[in-house]
């Protein structure tokens, strides 16, 4: 941006309210956005990784001992903090607000399964969440 | 118990055409980059990755579209609820410095309108749920879809926006006064 382009954005800037900005957010977010936006080839080639992404996915079923109220939220950190995308929490098909660091982990009984999608394995979860429980 | 077949791949989610899934990417295109650039404004993000995050959770969850909702109000909460997770994450995650991109053919993620930009930076800095509303709001959704998006009564939703308004009014403007 040359100097004279600055001094107009400033000076714009000096003169929105927020109302004014607000009603702009709210009016120009999609131009906006086109702005930036790739081409259709190449959001397909991100949607085709995606997809192969989302394949890879290996299910990890992590048996615990302890009361489930009890260790939900820690095997969520722990498997977190190995990296593991904790993806969505259900119990007897109802939501579950226990857990809102995770948006889908499948709880039946004692046993949790959870999504692992960068590359660790059910080991690694399993050592860090009874590390993260003791 | 459910096997293992269910996640990630299930037979829904085989059978699903990848057309489809092409169709609905592109529907949504502009909305989904408009969230994912949002979402990375101020963080050293790069967009087209948080773009395929959001589409490995769209894929995954495609099969599970039951059509209670508008089609473009479940790609929102999708793409929002993953890009809240990797807030999370980098939250969590050691902070690192963007690289300055110089040179031709370089986008830039962020919004030309310097004012656009500063209200943005603030709506990120807000609480979660406060953020989200505001964002649902700001991205068309009636109140009665963010309730429905978020689990809360229209009234409250309506209540939390103008809450939340006013408290963005007053930031923008002390950080305006400030700067002057």
């Amino acid at each position: 941006m040359d100097a004279n382009n600055k001094n107009k954005t400033m000076n714009s800037k000096r003169n929105d309210d927020f109302q004014t900005v607000w009603e702009r957010r709210k009016q120009n977010w999609q131009q906006q956005a086109e702005k930036t936006l790739p081409d259709d080839a190449t959001l397909l080639r991100l949607a085709e990784t995606a997809r192969h992404q989302a394949q890879q996915q290996a299910a990890v079923v992590v048996p615990f001992k302890q009361p489930r109220k009890r260790w939900i939220p820690y095997a969520a950190a722990a498997c977190i903090a190995v990296g593991v995308t904790v993806i969505g929490l259900t119990h007897q098909g109802q939501p579950d607000n226990m857990l809102p660091v995770a948006e889908e982990v499948t709880v039946e009984g004692q046993t949790i399964h959870f999504l692992c999608n960068n590359g660790c394995s059910a080991k690694d979860i399993l050592l860090s969440a009874n590390e993260v429980i003791k | 118990m459910e096997s293992s077949e269910s996640y990630g791949a299930n037979k829904s989610k085989a059978e699903t055409s990848q057309a489809d899934f092409n169709a609905l990417v592109l529907r949504h295109k502009a909305m989904l980059w408009h969230i994912c650039s949002d979402y990375s404004l101020g963080r050293a993000w790069n967009v087209e990755d948080c773009m395929q995050e959001v589409m490995v959770s769209l894929w995954r969850d495609f099969g599970k579209f039951e059509g209670r909702s508008s089609e473009k109000t479940w790609v929102w909460r999708v793409a929002t609820n993953t890009m809240l997770m990797l807030k999370r994450k980098d939250v969590r995650s050691p902070q690192t410095e963007p690289i300055e991109m110089v040179g031709e053919g370089v986008k830039s993620n962020e919004p030309s309108d310097e004012s656009l930009q500063q209200l943005q930076q603030l709506i990120n800095a807000l609480p979660e749920k406060d953020g989200t509303a505001i964002r649902a709001f700001l991205d068309g959704f009636s109140y009665k879809e963010i309730a429905d998006m978020t689990g809360s009564s229209v009234g409250a939703v309506a209540m939390r926006i103008a809450r939340t308004k006013r408290k963005l009014k007053q930031m923008y403007e002390k950080e305006n006064n400030t700067l002057l």
